[in-house]
């Protein structure tokens, strides 16, 4: 059987890391901030004013796609592509090896 | 469980009594959200033309951003999201400290530390709602691992921040919620050849795979190798999270399974619509090869309308019957591993006692929530509208709940820890093979349901 790893080695993984040669903990976290800053609000909101973005972007928003969506309920699509589902399987329900309702 | 957090996803027991344990707990505050909220619905609904959920306005996700972040605190209509945000925040803090003085759990700091952890939490959810981000599938888990990441690995988790550093009780009480979105009935959406595609393939696919990890691989983590091949096999996050607690599989393999999983999404995602456009499948094929094979949904749908009408209705229709796979998956993993890969010291099988003693409880939990709104569902002509309003406040808190978790196992991983299951790429080599096998298999399947076997169908779908 695996041994799950332990509560102590957890918090002692999120100790503080002070090593000698490396910036200060607080340093490293400003770093690591700048760097999320950078991207975020300089990098990524020029990206999407590239074309072959926002037309995805567009497009996506037009049809109802959420592409960080993690399950069919979270797709804001998913009622309308349901509805018509019903409605092409309702009609020839044999092509879809059904009875007739 | 109650008491012993910081092990596993889920974490072997203590001697404490069941009903103080954090599996009951997370089905008690699961179920409690289910019940008011589809109590709500009923009554408002009641006399009403459509179903009405009371509670829906009273709860909000961030919106979507583009440059501004201060844009995410207004939702597509323009409204102010903040109210909506203080709900979730109330919510979750009545409802998690109800279970920590249930479980008889030390109450002390848990509102500031929970207020805090709230706090990296919004941070994460912004970051996954700029709208590059959010449309290349870089979804909130992978934001809310980096941004604990960045504070574990930098300053430290605070020692005041700890008591609300608790993973695996956001997991479990998110899946108990997210078991009423699991409806049964959606699996005959696209009769035998929806079935066939995302019931025969994905299974087969997962068990080749985990087999794959086991025999040639020989991945020393059995959890690891699972949460790999169902993430890969069913749909990716979710998959994941639900495999993982129910294998209780450790937090660093969770992360490291979402990570590949997330990557992969993204390349399918971009390269599979112009695959399927040189091999000239066709949007119902094409349509039913990315619902079968892309892990998370969204990317489905995002590459699935890259084909146009048809192949995002096919595409997504796929993936919505392979998501139902995730209750049975989620069971048969828990079955299996208290039954086949926790064995006693002495090897022998353990007996029934043994088996329901070490079961999660929780998945009970998430099966049944499954089924009673599968059943709701199917009842009279308004049940699946009366599921879809009522599941509106469990699908906004089960996300916060799945984001507070992913920033807790953030802030208690070390990316010393996550280095050594890279070791050897034994992981990246299970994650490629299986997808091989994934999309080999599948495409066999949907040309196989779509041009021999229901030939009708595919010509249905098309016009």
């Amino acid at each position: 059987m695996q041994q799950p790893l332990s509560i102590s080695n957890a918090v002692s993984g999120s100790a503080p890391i002070s090593e000698p040669g490396r910036p200060a903990p607080g340093v490293r976290l400003a770093v690591c901030l700048a760097a999320i800053a950078t991207i975020w609000l300089v990098v990524l909101p020029a990206l999407a004013q590239v074309s072959a973005v926002r037309a995805m972007i567009d497009r996506h928003e037009a049809h109802g796609v959420d592409p960080s969506a993690k399950f069919y309920s979270e797709l804001p699509a998913m009622p309308m592509i349901s509805r018509r589902v019903d409605e092409i399987r309702r009609a020839e329900p044999a092509a879809f090896g059904l009875r007739k309702p | 469980m109650g008491g012993q957090r910081g092990e596993g996803v889920t974490s072997i027991e203590k001697t404490v009594s069941p009903w103080r344990s954090e599996d009951v707990w997370s089905i008690w505050l699961g179920w409690t959200v289910l019940a008011v909220a589809l109590g709500a619905t009923m009554v408002a609904s009641t006399g009403a033309e459509k179903a009405v959920n009371p509670l829906a306005g009273m709860l909000a996700d961030l919106g979507g951003w583009v440059s501004n972040p201060f844009d995410a605190l207004r939702d597509k209509n323009g409204a102010s999201v903040l109210p909506g945000l203080v709900g979730v925040f109330a919510s979750l803090l009545v409802l998690f400290s109800v279970g920590l003085a249930g479980m008889r759990e030390r109450m002390r700091g848990f509102p500031l530390a929970f207020t805090a952890l709230f706090g990296v939490t919004i941070f994460a959810y912004l970051l996954s709602g700029q709208k590059v981000v959010k449309h290349y599938n870089l979804e909130y888990a992978l934001w809310a691992l980096v941004v604990g990441l960045v504070i574990s690995n930098t300053v430290g988790t605070p020692r005041w921040l700890r008591p609300a550093v608790r993973a695996e009780f956001y997991i479990k009480t998110g899946l108990v919620m997210f078991g009423a979105e699991v409806l049964f009935h959606l699996l005959l959406k696209l009769g035998p050849p929806g079935v066939f595609i995302a019931w025969v393939a994905t299974p087969t696919t997962l068990i080749l795979t985990y087999l794959f990890g086991q025999y040639v691989l020989k991945i020393e983590s059995k959890s690891l190798n699972m949460v790999i091949s169902a993430d890969m096999s069913v749909c990716g996050v979710s998959a994941a999270i639900a495999t993982a607690a129910a294998c209780k599989a450790k937090k660093e393999e969770l992360s490291l399974a979402i990570g590949i999983s997330l990557a992969f999404t993204v390349i399918m995602m971009v390269v599979m619509p112009p695959v399927i456009e040189w091999l000239e499948l066709g949007p119902v094929l094409g349509g039913a090869w990315i619902g079968g094979t892309i892990d998370s949904t969204g990317a489905v749908a995002a590459a699935g309308d890259a084909l146009g009408e048809t192949g995002l209705l096919v595409a997504t229709t796929v993936k919505m019957i392979q998501n139902i796979l995730i209750g049975a998956v989620a069971f048969g993993v828990a079955v299996y591993w208290v039954t086949c890969v926790e064995n006693s010291s002495d090897g022998a099988r353990p007996s029934l006692m043994e088996i329901w003693r070490r079961f999660p409880k929780f998945v009970l939990g998430f099966i049944a929530a499954s089924i009673v709104f599968s059943l709701l569902a199917k009842s009279g002509d308004s049940g699946e509208a009366l599921v879809a309003a009522a599941t509106v406040t469990s699908k906004t808190l089960r996300g916060w709940c799945f984001c507070l978790a992913f920033v807790s196992i953030g802030l208690e991983t070390n990316f010393r820890e996550l280095k050594q299951y890279l070791a050897g790429g034994k992981p990246l080599v299970l994650y490629v093979c299986g997808q091989t096998l994934n999309l080999a298999l599948t495409l066999a399947m949907a040309w196989l349901m779509f041009t021999k076997v229901f030939p009708d169908a595919a010509a249905s779908l098309n016009q």
